[in-house]
């Protein structure tokens, strides 16, 4: 008789799907701060820019 | 306001990953059959499989980054080479992870001391230090140089951990190229099988190599993020 190992399977399955989608969030998350950051110091240049001239 | 806009290759790359997955779990849910001895959980194995191979293409795709580093000294090739090492390592993380699900039912025990096990885990921890060279040096030329070297050297745990199974005496099965016939937990693929297995390993290729641009595209704008504040700092002494 073939073993019930149906938790396994599924507790496996979760692991790799669940942790690719986390990782793709994570990735995505650092993108959106990383151009929130950006446009802050784009900001500051712009700021900084008529003090020089 | 979006700093530089998603490649339409990029986002039809993604669509394309998504597919390919849905399929390759579709076809491994309905299409594969149930192998009879380990039961429903043999099943994990087409993505954990898939899923450390595309681990070691990250770490490859570091390795030639880091030579090219080296020859150039650009400074991009330094972010394509984090960009690979972690991808690689999540997709290595998640392929021992699940392995050590399947090896509960299987082998009755979540953890071995077994040579696949012990170098894949080493190479894990390796690339961890890689990370933390980085995270302790604040020169970029300076710390592009140093994890280059370190990612060359480093690259020498992949090969040993993929054969590790067929030069080492072990317990873990061989899926690529001839078997051990002491393996716990193996088994032979029939054609429904290799058909699951390789739609599996071509839609984490695609995921990786979708994942590897946005992570490129990420690593490109924290540097200029970087870029642009030492310029403001500069200006500000």
């Amino acid at each position: 008789m073939m073993p019930d190992t149906s938790a396994y399977m599924v507790a496996g399955f979760l692991v790799i799907i669940g942790g690719v989608a986390i990782y793709v969030l994570w990735i995505f998350t650092r993108f959106i701060n990383c151009a929130i950051r950006l446009n802050a110091l784009k900001e500051l240049e712009k700021e900084k820019k008529p003090h020089g001239e | 306001m979006k700093p530089e806009k998603t490649p339409r290759a990029l986002i039809f790359l993604d669509f394309l990953a998504l597919l390919a997955l849905a399929t390759a779990f579709a076809l491994v849910i309905f299409y594969a059959p149930f192998e009879l001895t380990m039961g429903s959980v043999q099943k994990v194995f087409y993505f954990h499989v898939a899923a450390g191979l595309a681990g070691m293409l990250g770490f490859f795709v570091a390795t030639i980054a880091a030579v090219a580093c080296l020859k150039t000294g650009s400074l991009k090739w330094d972010v394509a080479g984090l960009a690979g090492v972690e991808i690689g390592m999540v997709l290595m993380a998640l392929c021992i992870v699940s392995g050590s699900i399947w090896a509960r039912p299987v082998w009755n025990t979540w953890w071995t001391w077994d040579p696949r096990l012990t170098t894949a885990l080493i190479m894990e921890l390796i690339y961890a230090a890689y990370l933390l060279l980085r995270s302790g040096l604040d020169d970029a030329r300076r710390r592009a140089k140093l994890a280059a070297v370190y990612a060359v050297v480093g690259f020498i745990s992949v090969p040993l951990t993929f054969f590790s199974i067929r030069v080492f005496r072990t317990i873990h099965p061989v899926m690529i190229g001839s078997a051990d016939s002491s393996a716990n937990g193996l088994f032979a693929m029939n054609p429904s099988m290799q058909t699951t297995f390789f739609s599996s390993l071509a839609a984490f290729s695609i995921l990786f190599i979708a994942l590897y641009w946005h992570r490129y595209r990420l690593g490109n704008l924290q540097a200029e993020i970087n870029e642009r504040r030492a310029a403001l700092q500069e200006e500000g002494e």
